[in-house]
């Protein structure tokens, strides 16, 4: 089991063999950012703290950090954050909250 | 606002800023789909259905949230503003109504083709065969109308009404009369008034009179019966000019003491609505109505871009007045009485006025103001006659 988990386990060597994105085996988070304007994260596992100019997401296994101004949440739903406004800093801490 | 949210509403709910992040988790959790979402101030909000804002407010309830709903937005807004005035949902429905309903009445008559012909006078002809601006189109028949109206005019020789939804298009054209035969009657000449002959020119017939004879009035002038019963009277149609000289006397009076109509200032109205034909009474108020009132009727049908409705409005005037009685002086009185004498000379048919003499007299509290007037003028006048046979 401990040689798994260091391997990332069945579906992130299948993963890696087959040369699949990560979300789409691993369960794992998503990001789309256009600009800086727009950020899609998808695999969002919710809000942790919201205000215009700090978003914190919880993603599976981290959390998301999403610095800029303006920002807001344009919609969020079944996992998928769309997040507008001037982004400036994208940071992932491991801690879990 | 986005277009769905206008259309279908929509409403804010609004959450302390350090619950926002809880909001939005609410929101992905019960997949609560939402328009916008924002900060202002202290507080996050999202906009979105009023069905989804009362979801998101017991939510917000059960996790200790304190969530304010804003006010209902868009359409639905509106419509309940709407709603909650009767007088404008009724108004509405009448519309509809009307809308429906007015399809089976005729809004407009336009004529055409009338050269020569008054448009009024074929409206007004319209009018008495019950087709008219306003009247239903319930059992309507063309031929029928048509008809009547050929039957009844004296001036169109044929008419055409066509309907075009509820707009009656209308030809029309002229009579052309035969030119009126001369009438065959035989007739004489006779004096309309005395006088003394001028002249006399015989077109047909006997003349009876000579230049300077006196003749009274209906005197024969120019015979339409003449030769011997044996072997037969010849009768004709006389006609002739017969120019005499005349007397005629004009005598104007005008009184010194009048009567003279002074304005009370009260002043009732009744006014009544034209709704397609049918006069509704709306407003009144003569109730307490003198009975010396002057009457002024003024009415008018609305119109819309440059044709008449069948809806309208008549309102009834009564300016009630009193009698007061009013002395004129006697220079006012000549005046006005030689006023009325050059009015009546104006009127009279007459080739010439030979001579011309006025006299002003005041008697019996009037102003009398009398002409002798010497005319020269045609005394002729035709009177016809029938003859009778003897078997």
């Amino acid at each position: 089991m401990t040689k798994k988990r260091s391997e990332g386990g069945f579906a992130a060597r299948i993963s890696a063999k087959y040369d699949l994105q990560p979300d789409m085996m691993l369960d794992g988070c998503h990001l789309e950012l256009r600009g800086r304007s727009s950020l899609a994260v998808g695999g969002c596992r919710g809000i942790v703290e919201y205000s215009p100019i700090e978003i914190t997401l919880r993603l599976r296994d981290s959390i998301l950090k999403i610095a800029g101004e303006h920002l807001s949440c344009d919609s969020y739903t079944c996992g998928e954050v769309l997040i507008s406004g001037r982004i400036n800093i994208l940071g992932f801490d491991d801690t879990k909250r | 606002m986005k277009l769905f949210a206008f259309l279908f509403g929509c409403r804010k709910i609004s959450v302390p800023s350090d619950r926002g992040a809880d909001l939005l988790n609410i929101c992905m959790k019960y997949r609560y789909p939402y328009y916008e979402m924002g900060a202002y101030e202290d507080r996050t909000y999202i906009v979105c259905s009023p069905v989804i804002a009362r979801r998101v407010c017991i939510k917000c309830g059960e996790m200790d949230i304190e969530a304010e709903s804003g006010r209902l937005c868009g359409v639905p807004k509106y419509i309940g503003r709407f709603f909650s005035r009767p007088g404008l949902v009724l108004g509405l429905l009448i519309a509809v109504i009307m809308l429906v309903q007015v399809q089976d009445y005729v809004w407009d008559i336009r004529v055409s083709g009338y050269e020569g012909v008054d448009e009024n006078e074929v409206i007004d002809g319209l009018y008495a065969c019950g087709f008219y601006r306003g009247c239903s189109l319930d059992g309507f028949c063309a031929d029928d109308v048509e008809n009547l109206f050929l039957r009844r005019s004296e001036n169109i020789g044929w008419i055409s009404v066509n309907m075009k939804g509820t707009v009656a298009y209308v030809e029309v054209q002229k009579k052309n009369s035969p030119p009126k035969k001369d009438t065959l009657l035989p007739a004489n000449v006779v004096a309309k008034r005395d006088g003394i002959i001028l002249e006399a020119l015989t077109y047909s017939g006997l003349r009876m009179v000579e230049k300077g004879e006196i003749v009274r009035e209906g005197q024969l002038l120019i015979s339409g019966a003449y030769g011997e019963k044996t072997p037969g009277l010849h009768v004709t149609r006389a006609a002739g000019r017969v120019s005499a000289r005349t007397f005629r006397k004009i005598s104007v009076e005008i009184p010194l003491e009048y009567e003279e109509k002074v304005e009370s200032g009260r002043v009732f109205y009744e006014k009544y609505m034209i709704f397609f034909g049918n006069t509704i009474k709306v407003f009144s108020n003569s109730g307490n109505l003198g009975s010396s009132c002057d009457k002024i009727v003024e009415g008018k049908l609305y119109g819309f871009l440059g044709s008449s409705l069948p809806i309208g409005e008549r309102v009834e005037k009564y300016v009630e007045y009193e009698t007061v009685k009013r002395t004129r002086s006697r220079e006012a009185a000549e005046a006005l009485a030689k006023e009325e004498l050059e009015r009546q000379l104006s009127e009279l048919c007459v080739e010439e006025i030979v001579s011309r003499s006025d006299a002003v007299d005041f008697r019996d509290g009037k102003c009398v103001v009398e002409c002798d007037l010497t005319c020269i003028e045609d005394i002729a006048m035709t009177l016809e006659f029938t003859v009778n046979y003897e078997k």
